[in-house]
């Protein structure tokens, strides 16, 4: 499937090969009837890969009405690239079958890894940032490239413990295995501003420290506040110094397709498309200066 | 700890935590001001338990009403440590609550609850049971009289049957549609559940002695033939003529039913 309508009219152009989007949401089934009845005013979708991996049912059938109307890409969340288990075989063949079955504009998963000695704790658990571990998640992030045949976005996640055994600071962690593995980054604005009030870090210098032409994503996304400890939950609105990093973001790294995640306390649709139309007066308001300065 | 080797110690000692509350991991987190090892950790903890235990009441709502809020999430930690998860996805978690009901010290003394479980994942499974193409009444048209006695039937796999002794479909009935759940109460005998998803939606029925028996026999690949003993089993009158035009009208009627019901992916 081709997109003739992927790039937003006057959009800059920013990397070469690097598509563009737009703005977009997270598909959740509790606005599946809402976004097909009001086919709204969003660039594209984003689908959790897992929730598709069934044999048939709604999921499937859904998938396929939102595919005829918006582009999709696909954002995984059982990769488990830095596990020291073998690569789940049976999970990538699941993928490739979706991916498959998708054509998605592009796929992405989680810089962490998700269980250990074949269990599976579903959440997304930070790794220590040395160099041994860079060399494992380049070596299975080559393997997964491989399998699939295609490049993949790596997403950093937010994170509330650092261990002893790191030796240097995430950004520089992120972007070493990134280059050397040579994929993509999914760039979590929201885990950036998390992680930052949790670990003590300025999140410009997240932002300054990861490669301007590896950035093919954002992520935004609400969180709870426990004053100065921070839960990446998704189930609160976008805050103000989340909305701050982001411009910062769109500054940097110019035109990267944008989407908004919610997974809990799910409100109307129509405060979500508020909350997109949002980021979209950002995003386009610095692109807009940047163009006229260009 | 630097080499591999080493995380893989590492990530067994986060798992340890989570599981057992083991803490050798804690002296490898950095405290801060803000927040110690400790909270740190429990961070992790508290997402883990939680994650899980709402992805339990969300598969088993009837069986979180039965016992409570306080009760289900008591008895979730203990089927959390019971059965970690082993699948890539958290559809499969609670596959084993049933099992773990009938056999945990809390709950085996009142057996509705497993059979309770039985039946809420069993729309699970047939919620996203694999797509197929389903027949129509016409196909019966195809069938030649002489073929009839050998046609086997093959069933949509969303389709399932329950067998059950208590008063389980009252329980869950009244759960989804918010009303008074009733006192669990044993039936006088055992009765079966047909559950099943037609287009897009999971059904269920109530079904009769020879109805279910004959979806049980076809689903074990009896041939119609069988299936109309069944049915003579359960008509006593079957020797005479008009006992015979019974059994062949209730046979068809319920392959009818079975096909109006989008039940059947192959008659051959």
């Amino acid at each position: 499937m081709t997109y003739t309508n992927v790039g937003k009219p006057g959009a800059l152009e920013n990397h070469p090969s690097r598509p563009y989007l737009g703005y977009g949401l997270g598909l959740r089934t509790e606005y599946y009837d809402t976004i097909l009845e009001q086919q709204p005013n969003v660039d594209w979708f984003e689908i959790i890969s897992e929730n598709y991996m069934v044999d048939g049912g709604k999921a499937l059938h859904y998938l396929d009405r939102f595919q005829e109307r918006y582009p999709i890409v696909m954002h995984g969340v059982s990769l488990s690239i830095g596990s020291t288990d073998p690569l789940n075989q049976d999970y990538l063949h699941r993928l490739r079958a979706l991916v498959e079955r998708v054509n998605p504009l592009w796929l992405s998963d989680h810089l962490c890894w998700t269980g250990q000695g074949g269990h599976n704790v579903h959440d997304l658990l930070p790794l220590p940032y040395n160099n041994p571990v860079v060399s494992h998640l380049v070596d299975r992030i080559k393997q997964v490239q491989d399998f699939l045949g295609r490049q993949i976005l790596m997403e950093n996640v937010s994170s509330y413990v650092t261990y002893t055994h790191s030796r240097m600071s995430e950004w520089e962690f992120y972007s070493t295995v990134v280059e050397q593995a040579d994929c993509l980054m999914l760039l979590d604005i929201n885990n950036i501003y998390v992680s930052a009030i949790n670990h003590g870090f300025d999140p410009i210098d997240y932002l300054n420290g990861v490669p301007l032409e590896r950035v093919q994503q954002f992520h935004l996304a609400g969180h709870t506040d426990y004053g100065d400890f921070v839960v990446d939950t998704h189930d609160h609105p976008i805050v103000d110094p989340v909305w701050d990093l982001y411009a910062r973001a769109v500054e940097r790294f110019g035109p990267i397709s944008t989407m908004i995640e919610r997974d809990d306390k799910f409100p109307p649709f129509s405060e979500l498309m508020a909350e997109l139309d949002q980021a979209r007066v950002i995003g386009d308001n610095i692109l807009g200066k940047q163009q006229c300065t260009a | 700890m630097h080499s591999l080797r080493n995380l893989k110690s590492l990530q067994a000692a986060f798992k340890r935590h989570l599981f057992t509350g083991d803490g050798d991991i804690v002296e490898h987190i950095v405290s801060m001001e803000n927040a110690n090892n400790e909270q740190r950790m429990n961070t992790y903890t508290n997402a883990y338990y939680g994650r899980l235990v709402e992805t339990l009441a969300g598969d088993y709502p009837a069986v979180q009403a039965l016992l409570g809020e306080e009760t289900f999430t008591a008895l979730c930690h203990d089927y959390i440590r019971a059965h970690p998860s082993t699948h890539y996805s958290l559809r499969w978690f609670g596959r084993h609550l049933p099992a773990f009901l009938a056999d945990a010290p809390d709950t085996r003394n009142r057996p509705f609850l497993a059979e309770l479980a039985s039946l809420e994942w069993t729309f699970v499974n047939a919620f996203d049971a694999a797509d197929a193409s389903v027949l129509d009444e016409s196909a019966v048209s195809t069938i030649a009289p002489e073929d009839w006695p050998a046609i086997i039937i093959k069933f949509h796999l969303s389709v399932h049957l329950i067998d059950y002794h208590w008063n389980i479909l009252d329980l869950w009935r009244t759960v989804r549609d918010e009303e008074d759940i009733p006192q669990p109460q044993a039936l006088p005998g055992v009765s079966t559940c047909l559950i099943w998803r037609q287009d897009l939606t999971t059904r269920y029925r109530i079904l009769e002695t020879d109805e279910a028996g004959a979806i049980k026999a076809a689903m074990q690949g009896a041939s119609f033939a069988g299936l109309c003993e069944i049915v003579t089993c359960a008509l006593p009158a079957a020797e005479d003529e008009n006992g015979q035009l019974e059994i062949a009208l209730r046979s068809a009627g319920l392959l009818k039913t079975w096909l109006a019901e989008g039940m059947i992916v192959g008659l051959s």
